[in-house]
């Protein structure tokens, strides 16, 4: 068997036995799914909402009730409190919101239909569902009051009134129209969650590998090796062993993903407002994402190997790793502009710097943009992949059996301009 | 006879430092030799240039027939003085991870893996992660895995260092099993008992050249005598003797070097009723003698 593919199987298997990997594979599902729940138990345990209706001479109140009777909210219950004046009333209501046996109560004041203002009562006023259910529906009888008292018909005021559509069409770059759904503005935004995931899960496999360059080092296992391989072997084994790893790791979050979608409408009991299922495994998306990975990563890590060769300890590698970090951040902060204009001149600029291609193509999936860029840029990207890789190799070379102090930036690229003897 | 390395005027520089000047050396197969030095005479640079972990700057070097180790990786084994392991990995399954890494078989590897280990007394460890072992049996496995495709040049970078009397023992057992096998074992060492035990050949090395260059017999005859000494008493009496070169103090054992035509006798007649001598032995110096002469390290004045 291959030497580099032995080399690679080892680092995953190493992998697969910690407990960051597990952590990892799991925990991202388990969180989601407990999010999830947890928020639905969480709205179902909320105990009912009580509140008081006060009718101070305005005369509203039944007409407010039949309202609200008609469009019921599950959360909140009217108390109905019997006799006495409203004055009473209030200061019975007052007390009982300040011993919590009352989330609230509304007055309905004898002016109300001509100042339009009635008072809302709580001890909190966070939350603002309740007040903002009992306005609408007050408004509404308000409303209509004062169309019938100007001898307006409140169905044909209705009418007039209705609110005015701006239809949004979307125009393709061949110059036909696409008709715009809710699904195209998921398809808009979904490429923004596509370009997090893919930024997190690059950064977090480079880390692991530039732990496992740093730890092979640490441990003096650097010469055994360069007894049986060559250090470019090394190099490349270990990268693809932790890209196989990162890939293991995404593919049971796409997986869960899946599963979670076909479970989620049967759990409900009805189907997703969008198809996020048909969307996500669009070709477009899921293809360009394993590849921008497979890049993304390929470049990064090559970087970062030739970066962990060279120290010897965590913190130094820390300090050198610190401006790769700031450089890869740009993306990040780009990200929602991109997504709200895929094809800027800052977007198309950035597609053509080999170290951002990945993400910014991929936040650029909804553009999309044009085939020449994608040529372009790709070519553009393997390129400097390629010669990352070299550099890295002889960085490599040079670093394995380095110890000490790692060198400064401006000493590593003297190192990389002066030795191109090694085998 | 075959040669299993030679060297031809081979040199390396790191910056402004010479570590090894223009060293030439043959090394016939099936011997045991001891590769010896003080620290930093250059010994480890050249097993780095044997093991083409280094390029020379100039000279030519062929091992086992070839002119870069690369090309007869597989037919190599090679301990580094700075060696580890993978901490998780199990003992056996680290040493046939090596064994594969020079193109064996899963199932070779792992039952070489295991009878080596099961030689070096690991047996009962096989499957123990090796951060569970201690500082003596992760060196024992670290040798294991140099040995385990069956090398016929084995070189080992100071394979004694921080091995107890025990398997310091079990070691040389280890290599003479190799040197049965009629397999080439070069090794690195200071502590020169061990090349004393175990040499056919000694080369010895200081400050990047070559100093001594033969076989430990021939070697050890070409330098005089030297009075072994046993003995208990106040050791300033062993100063000043007529006809000792060099004096080597031990406090209860000494080695005294004997210049061209000194007479035993009076040296004899001179500590007796001084101090009580245990042993009085009259043969070639010690190789720690020669060591200390040749490197021209601090002798007792």
């Amino acid at each position: 068997m291959n030497k580099v593919w032995l080399v690679a199987t080892r680092e995953y298997m190493e992998n697969a036995r910690t407990k960051t990997f597990w952590i990892s594979l799991l925990a991202f599902p388990i969180l989601i799914t407990a999010s999830g729940f947890f928020s639905v138990w969480l709205g179902r345990s909320e105990s009912e909402r009580k509140f008081v209706i006060v009718d101070d001479g305005s005369g509203l109140a039944p007409a407010l009730r039949a309202r609200l009777e008609f469009a019921p909210d599950p959360r909140y219950r009217e108390v109905l409190v019997e006799g006495g004046d409203a004055g009473s009333l209030i200061q019975v209501a007052q007390a009982d919101v300040a011993a919590d046996r009352l989330f609230a109560f509304v007055t309905l004041p004898a002016d109300l239909l001509t100042t339009g203002t009635a008072r809302y009562v709580s001890k909190n006023l966070t939350d603002r569902d309740l007040l903002d259910w009992l306005r609408r529906h007050l408004e509404a009888e308000v409303h209509e009051r004062r169309l019938s008292g100007a001898g307006l018909d409140p169905t044909n005021v209705r009418k007039l009134l209705a609110p005015v559509q701006l239809g949004s069409d979307r125009v393709t770059s061949d110059g036909t129209i696409a008709k715009v759904e809710k699904k195209d503005t998921a398809r808009q935004w979904l490429p923004v969650a596509f370009v997090y995931i893919l930024w997190f899960a690059v950064f977090l496999t480079s880390q692991m590998l530039l732990n496992s360059t740093i730890e092979e080092k640490s441990n003096r296992l650097m010469e055994v090796l360069l007894a049986s391989i060559s250090p470019r072997q090394i190099m490349k084994g270990k990268i693809l062993g932790i890209a196989l790893t990162g890939l293991t790791v995404l593919g049971a979050w796409v997986l869960y993903f899946f599963i979670a979608l076909k479970a989620l409408p049967l759990i409900l009991g009805k189907s997703l407002p969008v198809d996020f299922g048909g969307l996500v495994a669009d070709p477009l998306y899921l293809t360009s994402f394993l590849f921008y990975f497979v890049c993304g990563y390929s470049m990064i890590a090559a970087i970062t190997a030739g970066i962990g060769s060279l120290c010897s300890t965590a913190k130094e590698a820390q300090g050198l790793y610190m401006p790769l970090t700031m450089v890869l951040v740009v993306p990040l902060m780009t990200m929602a502009a991109i997504g709200k204009d895929p094809n800027s001149t800052l977007a198309k600029i950035l597609s053509m710097i080999p170290i951002y291609t990945p993400f910014v193509m991929m936040n650029r999936a909804a553009g999309p943009p044009e085939v020449w860029e994608y040529v372009v840029s790709t070519i553009i990207m393997v390129g400097a992949t390629l010669l990352a890789f070299r550099m890295a190799a002889r960085l490599f070379q040079l670093g394995v059996l380095m110890t000490g102090k790692p060198p400064k930036l401006g000493e590593i690229w003297k190192l990389l301009r002066t030795t191109n003897t090694k085998a | 006879m075959s040669l299993s390395l030679r060297l031809e005027g081979v040199s390396k520089r790191f910056a402004d430092h010479l570590a090894v000047d223009r060293l030439d050396l043959e090394i016939p197969s099936g011997i045991v030799v001891g590769f010896l030095g003080p620290n930093g005479a250059g010994k480890t640079t050249t097993i780095r240039m044997i093991m083409s972990i280094y390029t020379p700057d100039s000279g030519t070097l062929s091992v086992l027939g070839e002119p870069n180790a690369l090309l007869v990786k597989d037919r190599l084994g090679y301990l580094p003085e700075e060696k580890g392991l993978y901490r998780k990995m199990r003992a056996v399954e680290v040493v046939a991870y090596f064994g594969r890494l020079k193109g064996m078989t899963a199932p070779a590897a792992k039952a070489a893996a295991k009878a080596l280990l099961e030689r070096l007394e690991l047996g009962h460890v096989l499957e123990k992660k090796c951060e569970a072992l201690s500082k003596g049996m992760q060196q024992k496995v670290q040798v294991a895995a140099t040995l385990v495709h069956d090398p016929e040049f084995v070189i080992l970078d100071e394979p004694f260092s921080g091995l107890d009397p025990v398997n310091a023992e079990l070691l040389r057992g280890v290599i003479r099993d190799l040197k049965a096998k009629r397999k080439t074992v070069m090794f690195s060492t200071h502590v020169m008992e061990h090349a004393e035990q175990l040499c056919d050949h000694v080369v010895l090395i200081n400050r990047g050249k070559k100093v001594l260059d033969g076989s430990l017999a021939s070697v050890r005859q070409s330098r005089g005598l030297s009075v072994h000494l046993d003995y208990d008493g106040d050791s300033r009496v062993l100063q000043g003797l007529p006809g000792v070169a060099r004096l080597n103090d031990a406090g209860k054992t000494a080695e005294l070097a004997l210049l061209d035509g000194a007479d035993p006798q009076a040296i004899l007649s001179a500590l007796v009723g001084r101090i009580a001598i245990r042993k009085f032995d009259l043969r070639e110096p010690s190789l720690h003698e020669i060591f200390v002469r040749e490197v021209g390290g601090k002798t007792h004045e």
